[in-house]
Parts: structure tokens; sequence; C-alpha cells
């Protein structure tokens, strides 16, 4: 199995407090690499590391057979073929929908206008955004909506391997499906994914691979079925339990 | 006794015609205040603490010298530099100078307005922080900032009238000459101010009608202009 993303021993430090400590993974084609655990567990800003957004001050990251931690590599010829969907979206507030995708093809990609706009409705089309949101701005659409336009922006990048930061954490529950079902598809195609997520349902469903991840550390790394149902380590069981908690249906009447 | 209003008509057109000056004064100072204000939002947005501490004390020193003395600087100090600067070139750098700090502190109030997390999505899509600036965050800072750039250069257009004082013929220094061959002042200034009146009033509408417009989508509205 071919890698695409590999990250060795990274460290990271905010005002001299470790937040990621020496984790090490690696993430191969095809594969739906899931990241759970606790809110402040370095998960995102491990994420980030994968394309460079944030520098390790430690250890290695590797695109491929490149490293990106390297002195002489620029990471920004890289980050073209790591798509990012973020947490709150990030779309660009000044630009319609349209533009939103067909930006990073024309200024990243130097695609021509017209291309660029054939390419972007496909990317937007395969999200299920309608024409009729095309020249809207993203303050006009709902969350769900953007989130969706922001795959699409990242998909229209033909990227190897997509990354997801909590893509449904900022959503009411009614609009997380349609993302959910977004990201499934994806899957199906066969797309790289690293998501990091609270909904472990989409992990045990679409994860091939579950990694739990708390206080900077990496505890625990299997397949969802053993991570998510028979974890080893007390500190995952002890996360699951809380998660599961939130997911039973008692009545109290 | 003041002059009868008939008496000031036939002088309207020179103060009228010294418009021009006022207004490429005011256009000029308020472009290079732009392009200075512009480029400390550019090394603000892109370096460390220290440099952008630098530049926030630059701003603070520009805006503690009055207009006028800075234009007496200018006009009357560089020349002891050896430095010789026409009149009209010394109020455009005067007035430029100060307005660049200004504006560029009007960029800065509304880049905490666009959000740090455009700047990680256009790095995110590959682009450099150049043109991240270029494409992402400056069109953003700008667009917010088009009704308090509106009002600067009302400021500008009226300041223009200190650089009476270096001599530059102007709108408000012609209507003191006509006040002058008139033996009275009332007409003349009345007239001159009528025009920076009815210039500014319409800008500053077009200004409030703008703001709830391009503040759209920020979250600012709630900040100013009331709502």
């Amino acid at each position: 199995m071919s890698q695409v993303i590999r990250i060795e021993d990274v460290w990271k430090y905010y005002d001299g407090r470790a937040v990621v400590k020496g984790i090490s993974l690696s993430v191969n084609k095809n594969e739906r690499f899931v990241i759970i655990g606790p809110s402040g567990s370095g998960k995102s800003t491990m994420l980030r590391m994968m394309n460079m957004l944030v520098r390790p001050d430690k250890g290695r990251v590797f695109f491929k057979d490149v490293e990106l931690t390297s002195p002489g590599v620029n990471p920004i010829e890289y980050r073209k073929k790591i798509g990012i969907v973020f947490q709150h979206y990030n779309l660009f507030l000044h630009m319609t929908v349209l533009k939103n995708v067909m930006f990073g093809l024309v200024k990243v990609k130097g695609m021509s206008q017209e291309l660029a706009k054939k390419r972007a409705m496909s990317a937007l089309e395969s999200v299920r955004i309608g024409k009729n949101l095309w020249d809207k701005y993203p303050s006009q659409l709902s969350g769900g909506e953007q989130q969706r336009v922001a795959i699409a922006r990242a998909l229209a990048m033909e990227p190897e391997v997509m990354l997801f930061d909590e893509p449904t954490s900022a959503l009411d529950p009614e609009l997380t499906g349609e993302v959910l079902e977004v990201m499934k598809e994806l899957a199906r195609g066969g797309m790289t994914m690293v998501v990091v997520t609270h909904e472990l349902g989409f992990a045990a469903s679409v994860g091939s691979r579950i990694a739990f991840i708390d206080s900077g550390e990496l505890v625990e790394e299997g397949t969802p079925k053993e991570v998510l149902f028979s974890p080893k380590k007390e500190r995952t069981r002890a996360f699951l339990e809380k998660m599961w908690e939130l997911y039973k249906i008692e009545p109290e009447w | 006794m003041p002059a009868s209003i008939q008496a000031f008509f036939p002088y309207i057109h020179i103060i009228i015609g010294a418009l021009w000056i006022t207004l490429s004064l005011s256009v000029l100072s308020f472009a290079l205040g732009f392009l200075i204000g512009g480029a400390l939002l550019f090394v603000r947005t892109f370096s460390g603490k220290r440099i952008s501490a630098i530049v926030d004390g630059l701003v603070d020193v520009l805006r503690g010298i009055p207009l006028l003395v800075m234009l007496f600087l200018i006009f009357y100090g560089l020349p002891a530099l050896g430095l010789q600067i026409p009149k009209f070139l010394a109020a455009v750098l005067g007035m430029g100078l100060l307005s660049g700090a200004y504006q560029s502190q009007i960029f800065r109030s509304l880049l905490q307005s666009v959000s740090s997390s455009q700047y990680e999505s256009s790095l995110a899509i590959g682009l450099d922080k150049w043109g991240s600036f270029r494409y992402v965050i400056f069109p953003q800072v700008l667009r917010l900032s088009i009704p308090a750039l509106i009002n600067e250069y009302t400021v500008l257009l009226k300041d223009t009238s200190v650089a009476y004082a270096i001599g530059v013929t102007e709108m408000f220094t012609q209507s003191v000459h006509v006040a002058q061959a008139l033996l009275s002042f009332t007409y003349p200034l009345v007239f001159v101010s009528l025009v920076y009146l009815a210039i500014c009033f319409s800008l500053s509408s077009i200004a409030n009608s703008l703001y709830r417009k391009l503040s759209y989508g920020y979250g600012v509205q709630e900040y100013i202009g009331g709502g």
C-alpha cells in the first residue's frame, strides 16, 4: 500500500505547553482515516500539520515521498494536492459560491476562466449545490450548504487526499446528514480521507482506520471494530463510554 | 460695512477656478495615504510582533503631529537639509503622510473583522502570503473600509485649506484673496464654506448608505452605525 501522508514524531508547543506530543501515523491511499478524541486534545493541530498550515516544532511530515518539513521544500507547492475542509467552512465571504470554487483553479492552477467555471460547476453538482445557489454569497446559505460548497472548493482542485476538521461540528443536527452523505459518497469513490470528527456513527460505518487521541498523544489505533467496540486502553474506553452515553435514549417519563 | 452681494458675484469664478487645485491636492494626498496605509496593513498582517510594534509606533508619532506643523516641517524644514520642495508637492506629502497614518488605523480596525480563518483557507488552497493578501484579505478589508475611507477623504478635502499657510493657491486661499480685494470676508468665506459643505455632505450620505450594504455578512453591523 502506498502512503499518502506520514507524520513522524511531531510535536507542537503553544506558549511553552505541548499540545501535540510526538505523534506518528501514516495514511495510505484510498484509506478513510478517522481521528477521534476529546476537544482540545490536539486533533485539529495535528491535522493542520499534515498540510503544514501548522509547522511542527519537532518531527517530520511527508506527503508521499516528499518531506514537507525539509528546509528546501516549499509546502505551498503541495497544499494544492491536499484538500482541507474546516469546521467553520471558511468560504471566501466576498465571493459568490461559484467564484469560491473557481478561485483556486484560476489563481493557483492558472486555469482559464471557462475551464475553471466548467470544473467548478461539476464540483458543485457533485455535492448537490443547485444552480440557484451559484451566484449567492456564503452569508446567504445555510451552514450545511456552505460546508458542501467548501467540500466542492477543495474537490475542484483534484486533491490526492482530503482532510476534514470536524466538518459537522458547527452545524445544526438536521444539517449534519447532508454533509455526511456527501462525505460518504467521496469515500465510496475511493478518495483518501483523514477525518477529525465526533460523529462516531460515521467513524464506525465509513472509517477504515481509527485513531484515538487524548492530550496530544496517540492513545490507540486500529480498525473501527477494535477501537470503537473493544478498546484496549482505559482512556479510550472512558472517552467512548461518555460518547455512547449521548446516543442512548432513555426517556425519563 | 460689508460689501454688497452683487459686488461679490464677479469674483465667484476666481474661487471656483481654484476648486480643481483643492480637488487635486485632496485626491493626490488621499492616494498617497492609501498607498501608505495599504503598505502598513500588509506589513502588519505578515510580520512578527516586533515589526508590527514599530509600525504602530510610527503611526502614533504621525498621528500626533498637527497638519500645520507637518506642512511647515516639510516646506520650511527640509530646505535646511538641502531639500527644496515645491509648495504643492510639500502639501501633498504632508497631507498624504498623515492620511496614511489614519488610513492604516482604518484598515487595522477592519482587519480584525476579516477572520484569520480567511487567511488560513487561502493558504490551504495553495496561495502564498502575497496572493492571500491581494485576493482574499485586502479586497475584504477594502470593501469594509469604503465608508470610513470616504469620510477620511472629506476630512482631507477640508484640510486642504491649511495649505494656505504655505502659499498653495487652493480654493480657500483664493477666497481670502477675494475677501482682501472686496475688503469684506463675509460672502467669500460663507461661499467657500458652502462649497466644502456641499461636497462633504454628499460624500457622507453616500458613505452612510454604503455602510450597511458592504458590511453584510461580517457581523459588524451591530457595533457601528446602530441597527
